[in-house]
């Protein structure tokens, strides 16, 4: 069977109502446009969701002691006696093609005391070089300079350092239980403020190098909690944390890797949540159009009674009857999603080169742990106009069913005689 | 009322047992076809004659198996029409029966020669095949060079043409043409009648036509007068002449 014949008289067909095809084909693509367009500005927020809930602070895979969490005792350690060497670790987790940086931790909690009063602190020991490269919280330093290698010095968030009525350049005292059990305590000498934009972190964060922590816990050099890492895309971090798991499953120490989606599920169930709204208005969307179409090619059965009725005389079987009236639709649906590639294609591109940065109205807003900035950005994904155009195809044949349905009834005789 | 005419010349092409289609119900129903059992033998060219509202198209389209018939029995090559599914009458119609309609009812979307291949396509003949077989019918029925025009630009005579084309490429056994000659000229209803002719005594094609047109009940050779719905007269012709009863006015 010559199948492009059925789609030229799908083309022909459409060409008698040039202007009803073309008002029905133009709606089709404006839906197809408007699907591709919302769609791709809903997954880029959530991409940048999930990024500000796991750029900032957290790295997107971590490598932990498996005993560490929930409780975070110190001496639920990586590394140190018999473990791999940190550095080691470091390497062999950068040389993952996926991963963009790693940084080692030590986390603790104690009392940071200025000349003037104490406070609760949560103890975060880093090597900022490193730490860059992984998350961006050290871009948040307002005054002074992140710790420097054997200085002393702490970053104090923002609202901690004027809960201390503290400045750049004072001294403070940490006092923290150390590994050992004895009561760490050493003189420290602000290096910078710093804002992340998180309250509940900005009031208690106290950033040191990773060797002052370490001295002050009373943990060996090659003692971390955690070494956390970044990785290309976010959705590929179960990967590389299932690639790394295997990856260190040799060494003589134990470790658990794992990615943002544990860790951080709350951020997968949001991504769930744009995803379910992503399919909502497709349906919506398509559903309206699934109308326009229905109605178009049911005007055109209507119409062309006489010339179904002279197909059934020559022969023609119901099925190919069908596959008539839907080669109609598929012609309609490919002009359509054509169309719509033609509209959509060029503000996508431009929301994705040129991201319209709505943070003078909308401001910065706390999200999940995260500082989430309004960026108006598609995220580049082929997913998204793919799905869209299958879905409007699949729309536009389904929906040309019930007027197939009624071309393969119309009776013959009548219809000939022009009844 | 049975036909006065029962015995088939050949092997019966086309049967009908005690044939009713009646349209509408209780007193407002009117019977189109009443009771008619013909027999059409292969090979034969049949006229079916009659006033309007005699039930002329109403029985080709039975044969046809383009409508059901309320009580009575259809039989095409020996096979029940009836009895048969949408889709085996489709099969049946494809296979063996070509029909060529008054108003000539081409597809306007398709080019003559597209109209003219159509039932060859549907049958899946291959497209250099089916080319071929209609360039060589356009040539002989005198619609060379027009194989790319779409029916609105040819004349009723070469839509005609065309149809009559569509009819008889891949030699169905059966054609049933409705008022053919009806919108052409005495001219182009000679030419379509001599191919015709042609197709019915070289290759055996059975023909019944519903006519009016005295040239189409000359040339058939057998006539049956349809008058309500029956059977009124049925012969068969020897001469060019036509029967007296032919063209009798309705008794009221």
């Amino acid at each position: 069977m010559d199948r492009g014949f059925w789609l030229r008289v799908g083309w022909r067909n459409l060409g008698r109502h040039r202007r009803r095809s073309i008002i029905t084909a133009m709606a089709l693509a404006w839906g197809f446009a408007a699907v591709v367009l919302f769609n791709g500005i809903l997954e880029g927020m959530g991409s940048d969701f999930i990024r500000s809930g796991t750029d900032l602070m957290a790295g997107q895979v971590r490598i932990q002691n498996p005993g560490y969490e929930p409780e975070r005792e110190l001496w639920d350690v990586i590394g140190g006696d018999g473990g791999i060497p940190v550095s080691e670790l470091l390497d062999r987790v950068r040389s993952d093609p996926d991963v963009l940086g790693a940084a080692p931790r030590v986390y603790g909690a104690g009392i940071i005391a200025s000349d003037s009063t104490s406070r609760g602190g949560l103890f975060m020991g880093i090597l900022p070089e490193a730490e860059a490269q992984v998350t961006h919280f050290l871009e948040g330093v307002l005054e002074g300079a992140p710790p420097e290698e054997g200085a002393y010095q702490v970053l104090l968030g923002q609202e901690l350092a004027r809960q201390l009525r503290t400045s750049v350049g004072e001294e403070v005292v940490l006092v923290a239980p150390s590994a050992d059990g004895s009561l760490g305590n050493e003189l420290f000498t602000v290096s910078g403020i710093v804002r992340t934009g998180i309250p509940e972190v900005d009031a208690a964060q106290v950033v040191l190098r990773l060797d002052d922590l370490q001295f002050l816990l009373a943990l060996g050099t090659d003692e971390v909690h955690e070494v956390a890492a970044a990785v290309r895309q976010p959705w590929d971090a179960p990967v590389v944390a299932d690639r790394l798991t295997s990856e260190l499953a040799h060494l003589a120490t134990e470790m658990e890797v794992t990615a943002w989606t544990e860790f951080r599920p709350e951020l997968v169930e949001f991504a769930s949540l744009i995803n379910g709204m992503n399919w909502v208005i497709l349906i919506v969307v398509f559903l309206m159009a699934a109308f326009g179409v229905a109605n178009t090619m049911l005007m055109g059965t209507f119409e062309r009674r006489r010339e179904f009725a002279v197909v059934k005389a020559l022969g023609m079987k119901p099925g190919r009857i069908v596959a008539m009236v839907v080669g109609e639709a598929l012609v309609l649906g490919l002009l359509a999603v054509a169309a719509g590639a033609l509209i959509s294609l060029p503000l996508v591109l431009w929301l994705i080169h040129y991201p319209i940065d709505l943070t003078s109205i909308a401001g910065e807003q706390m999200f999940m742990d995260g500082l989430f900035r309004f960026v108006l950005r598609v995220e580049h994904s082929w997913d998204i106009p793919i799905r869209s155009a299958v879905g409007l195809i699949v729309t536009a044949v389904v929906a040309a069913l019930y007027p197939a349905l009624r071309a393969i009834r119309v009776p013959a005789a009548e219809a000939l005689a022009g009844r | 009322m049975t036909s006065k005419r029962n015995e088939p010349a050949s092997s019966p092409a086309v049967e009908t047992h005690e044939l009713w289609k009646t349209f509408g119900e209780g007193e407002t129903a009117v019977h189109a076809v009443e009771n008619v059992s013909v027999t059409i033998g292969s090979g034969e060219f049949v006229a079916l004659c009659g006033p309007s509202g005699s039930g002329k198209t109403t029985l080709v389209n039975l044969i046809g198996g383009l409508t059901d018939p309320t009580r009575g029995q259809v039989l095409v090559d020996g096979r029940d029409v009836g009895a048969m599914s949408e889709r085996q009458r489709a099969q049946l119609r494809l296979d063996r029966i070509g029909f060529v309609f008054q108003a000539y009812n081409l597809l306007p979307v398709l080019t003559a020669l597209e109209n003219a291949e159509f039932p060859l396509m549907l049958r899946g003949v291959h497209r250099d095949e089916r080319r071929e077989e209609v360039s060589k019918l356009f040539k002989h029925i005198g619609l060379g060079g027009l194989e790319d025009r779409r029916p609105g630009t040819l004349s009723g005579g070469q839509q005609q043409r065309v149809a009559v084309a569509r009819a008889v490429l891949g030699a169905p056994a059966l054609i049933l043409a409705d008022e053919p000659t009806a919108n052409l000229d005495t001219q182009a209803s000679d030419a379509l009648l001599e191919v015709m002719e042609i197709l019915n005594q070289e290759r055996g094609v059975t023909f019944i036509f519903c006519t009016h047109d005295p040239r189409v009940m000359r040339r058939a050779r057998r006539i049956i007068r349809l008058v309500d719905g029956h059977v009124e007269r049925d012969a068969e012709k020897e001469s060019g002449n036509l029967p007296s009863w032919v063209l009798e006015p309705v008794e009221t």
